[in-house]
């Protein structure tokens, strides 16, 4: 902004977007902005120029080939609730906030689908279907913020996909417009469309490769009971143990859910959830369906958990314990705000018989690091979320808590897995895809980037890093806190 | 095995050096869909697991391995692929099975291939080895090109090997029959839809009225008891299995005699990819409705006011099951986007293949 004619082009960019969509839908004051400066990893800011809401189509056309004129990126923003920086602003940029759009324009239970507006919020696809006893699967644990725009953006899962499958599985129809302003329509209603199967690239480009506008999902029949298994195990081999004999046995849960002592001590003291706080390790193990389908498996997954070492184990026998036992799971990231000033969770996924030697290694790390961390993950399908707790206004904590991340993820590179899981690359593992991907992998990448996005406007820098940076940050992994802006701001 | 994928790498860089094309094939049984005059690189010696995990739910494979000898490895250990791929006849590869996409009978329950793509390791028109995806079910590092893969019909590249989404076979199977109208037995399938029954396949045969055959699939007291339950919807009688499983085989290798191709050739066999909750098709004569209403099949004759009719808005999806089969579903034609998606589409293509030596097909 200390650039003059930056100050101009601002002025006019800002009232081409007011003659858009109203003086009231276009924020520029920093007060207003700053609202909009990280997603849900707040390490990582950046105060726009502008944040424009459209509400429509229309108005996103017009506000795009503004942009495409005058080469302005273009950040795409559902509820802010990623955890990789994906909607962290671009301060030439424009932030475009999708959170007005958020009317169901459709639901055919007959049909069992859902045409949503992108700025819909996960929960509300749910509540919405559950009268025609239909659902919506995917239920990451933002679910009651998160939009199925950004779901979409971030291929997002949750603690039922081993059964019920990521975003990927349950979207029909993608439409979006790209940065030459055109619609997009990717998918449909018929179980095959004509063309190369385009909609597993869109879905999870974290905004990257256009604006979606318009998502068709299907719904499933919800289920009419459910019962949970809590088991507590004396060491995390056994419990690791325990969850491969579960999948090789003919069960596929609707949940499988590790804590570990941390995580169980922590969640314990905030929300009573029940847990055994002297086991090394406890497993959520969740049935779901008609009732017989849920006792003949409760019966089942019992037989395992007590062939393969759990010392001790609860059932659910009501709604209310039930909801009780996951209100632990789904309350380990505010627990962990509660017993540390901050926390960095992680999002690795290995595979599953690899999950006890990357604990192992993650124990290892802690004293290497001289920072807490606690385990929490969907053991179903290896995708960890390890809670590095720290505290910003030390000197040098954030920077180690970084480096901790970045040594997680590259044992978990090393051990066979995927840096991220369900949270995205974002700008945060930007370093780390290096190591994942060759060059010619990544330039695959920018090549199919510039396929839907020849300007790169589109949330440009993000998700894939260039050639230059990995030759620059790839080669020497330990400089992380070379990296580390001095006026980091946190929460 | 290394020294084959010299000789794909050599073939294909001479290819782009010499302005060529090539067309990949496996077993070939597939070519009828997509016959291709280029000089073919042949991947049926490419074959073998690589890894098969059990306990983490995938399995890793060269291209050239047998369908048959795949399925016969995920039963040893209790598993299978649970799309249930369309073959034809005995043969077929896996690489044939991935380039084609088409799902078969148990389509709508466990969705499409590519949902179980997890990763994929690829030769593109230039020669170079790359790998995308990984072993793991939940991977949202870079974008998602393993499964691009599923449908491209070899047109993006060589597939040397994929990794594959298995999970354990149903516990227990039951088909259920009922004598029926086709009008009946589509509304019958809206209501069906929001109930949890554990509906794996289904299939209408008949005209206006025919036969309704609904396979259960899941533990013996959830089958049991969704049959309970259908019985008070519809007079189901329980089919023996052997008999159920002829008939879903019949499907799933493209043998059953409605899809079997006439004496003289000259009526084609028409695929409706539609909606599936689409209204009885104006049309005569025998039809096989597979998916809950998405797939219809049928032989006739359609002049093209006859057919726009009969595509509901959905002209993407309907074509007949032929040797334009695979150009015509590569060209997007029919869609309401022809500009657009075919832009992205080509693009695409460029990406991997710049110097069209797959685009021959």
């Amino acid at each position: 902004m200390n650039d003059p004619a930056d100050m101009i082009d601002a002025e006019g960019l800002i009232e081409a977007l007011v003659e858009i969509v109203g003086p009231e839908w276009v924020l520029y004051d920093p007060e207003e902005t700053r609202a909009y400066a990280s997603d849900a990893l707040s390490a990582y800011r950046e105060i726009p120029r502008v944040v424009v809401l459209p509400n429509g189509e229309e108005e996103i056309v017009a506000i795009v080939n503004i942009c495409q004129q005058r080469q302005i990126p273009i950040v795409p923003r559902g509820a802010g609730t990623g955890l990789s920086g994906g909607a962290r602003p671009i301060r030439e940029g424009v932030v475009l906030s999708l959170a007005r759009m958020n009317r169901i324009l459709a639901l055919d239970p007959e049909a069992a689908i859902a045409i949503l507006e992108p700025g819909v919020r996960n929960l509300a696809i749910s509540e919405a279907a559950s009268p025609h006893g239909l659902f919506y699967a995917p239920d990451p644990s933002s679910q009651i913020a998160c939009t199925i725009g950004g779901n979409v953006n971030e291929n997002a899962g949750g603690v039922h996909c081993l059964k019920y499958g990521l975003t990927l599985h349950n979207v029909l129809q993608v439409r979006g417009i790209l940065s030459s302003g055109e619609v997009f329509e990717c998918g449909g209603q018929t179980p095959d469309s004509p063309g190369l199967d385009l909609l597993p690239l869109l879905i999870g480009s974290e905004g990257m490769l256009m604006i979606v506008t318009e998502v068709t999902v299907r719904l499933l029949p919800r289920p009419t009971h459910a019962k949970v298994v809590m088991a507590s195990f004396d060491s995390i081999e056994t419990c690791a143990h325990a969850v491969a004999a579960i999948i090789s046995s003919s069960l596929i849960p609707a949940g499988l859910e590790m804590m570990d002592q941390a995580a169980t001590r922590a969640v314990e003291d905030y929300v009573h959830a029940g847990y055994d706080c002297e086991a090394a390790a406890i497993l959520l193990v969740e049935s779901d369906g008609s009732k017989t389908e849920v006792d003949e498996e409760i019966a089942e997954i019992k037989e395992i958990l007590l062939l393969n070492g759990s010392r001790s184990l609860v059932v659910s026998e009501t709604e209310e314990e039930r909801q009780r036992i996951w209100s632990g799971r789904k309350n380990a990231f505010p627990a962990a705000g509660r017993v540390a000033p901050e926390y960095y969770c992680m999002d690795g996924t290995v595979p599953r018989r690899q999950m006890a030697p990357l604990l192992a290694h993650i124990a290892q790390l802690e004293k290497h690091y001289r920072l807490r961390c606690m385990n929490v993950f969907h053991a179903g399908d290896g995708n960890m979320h390890p809670l590095i707790l720290f505290d910003g206004k030390i000197m040098g904590e954030w920077a180690r808590a970084e480096a901790f991340g970045n040594a997680i993820l590259e044992k978990c590179i090393e051990l066979g897995g995927t840096v991220t899981g369900e949270h995205g690359v974002g700008v945060e593992k930007l370093d780390s895809l290096c190591l994942q991907f060759t060059d010619a992998e990544r330039e695959v990448f920018h090549a199919l980037k510039k396929v839907f996005d020849p300007l790169r406007i589109l949330n440009p820098d993000k998700g894939i890093p260039s050639l230059r940076r990995c030759v620059e940050h790839g080669r020497k992994r330990v400089d992380a806190q070379k990296r580390l802006p001095t006026n980091l701001e946190h929460f | 095995m290394d020294g084959l994928v010299r000789d794909f790498t050599d073939r294909i860089r001479e290819a782009e050096a010499g302005g060529g094309t090539l067309g990949i094939q496996g077993h070939g049984s597939r070519s009828f869909l997509c016959p291709s005059t280029a000089p073919i690189l042949s991947t049926r010696h490419y074959q073998g697991v690589v890894t098969y995990e059990p306990e983490e739910l995938f399995i890793t494979v060269r291209a050239g391995t047998p369908l048959h000898e795949l399925e016969d490895i995920l039963d040893s250990k209790g598993q299978y692929l649970a799309f249930e791929p369309l073959r034809f006849g005995a043969g077929g590869t896996v690489g044939g099975m991935v380039a084609a996409g088409l799902s078969g009978p148990r389509r709508m329950r466990s969705g499409p291939i590519r949902d179980y793509i997890l990763g994929i390791r690829i030769l593109d028109g230039l020669g170079r080895e790359l790998r995308f995806g990984g072993t793991v079910i939940k991977n949202v590092a870079g974008y998602d090109v393993s499964r691009l893969f599923g449908g491209s019909w070899g047109r993006l590249g060589l597939i040397l090997d994929v990794t594959l989404k298995v999970l354990p076979k149903p516990r227990s199977s039951l088909t259920l029959v009922v004598d029926i109208e086709q009008e009946k037995a589509l509304n019958w399938f809206k209501r069906a839809r929001s109930q949890p029954w554990p509906l794996g396949a289904s299939l209408f045969q008949g005209h206006t009225a025919g036969q309704l055959a609904l396979r259960l699939e899941a533990g013996p007291e959830a089958v049991k008891e969704a049959f309970l339950a259908i019985s008070k919807e519809l007079p189901v009688k329980m089919m023996a299995p052997e008999e159920a499983e002829g008939l879903w085989r019949s499907l799933s290798t493209h043998r059953h005699a409605a899809l079997q191709p006439d004496k003289e050739q000259a009526v084609p066999l028409w695929r409706f990819s539609l909606p599936p909750g689409v209204e009885p098709l104006a049309i005569t004569g025998e039809l096989l409705i597979e998916w809950h209403g998405g797939l219809r099949w049928w032989r006739g004759l359609l002049d093209p006011e006859a057919l726009e009719a009969l595509t509901h808005g959905h002209p993407g999806g309907v074509m007949p099951f032929d040797a334009h089969f695979a150009s015509r579903n590569l060209s997007g034609q029919g869609t309401h986007q022809d500009k657009v998606r075919g832009r992205l589409d080509d693009g695409v293509l460029k990406v991997f293949d710049p110097f069209a030596v797959f685009s021959s097909g």
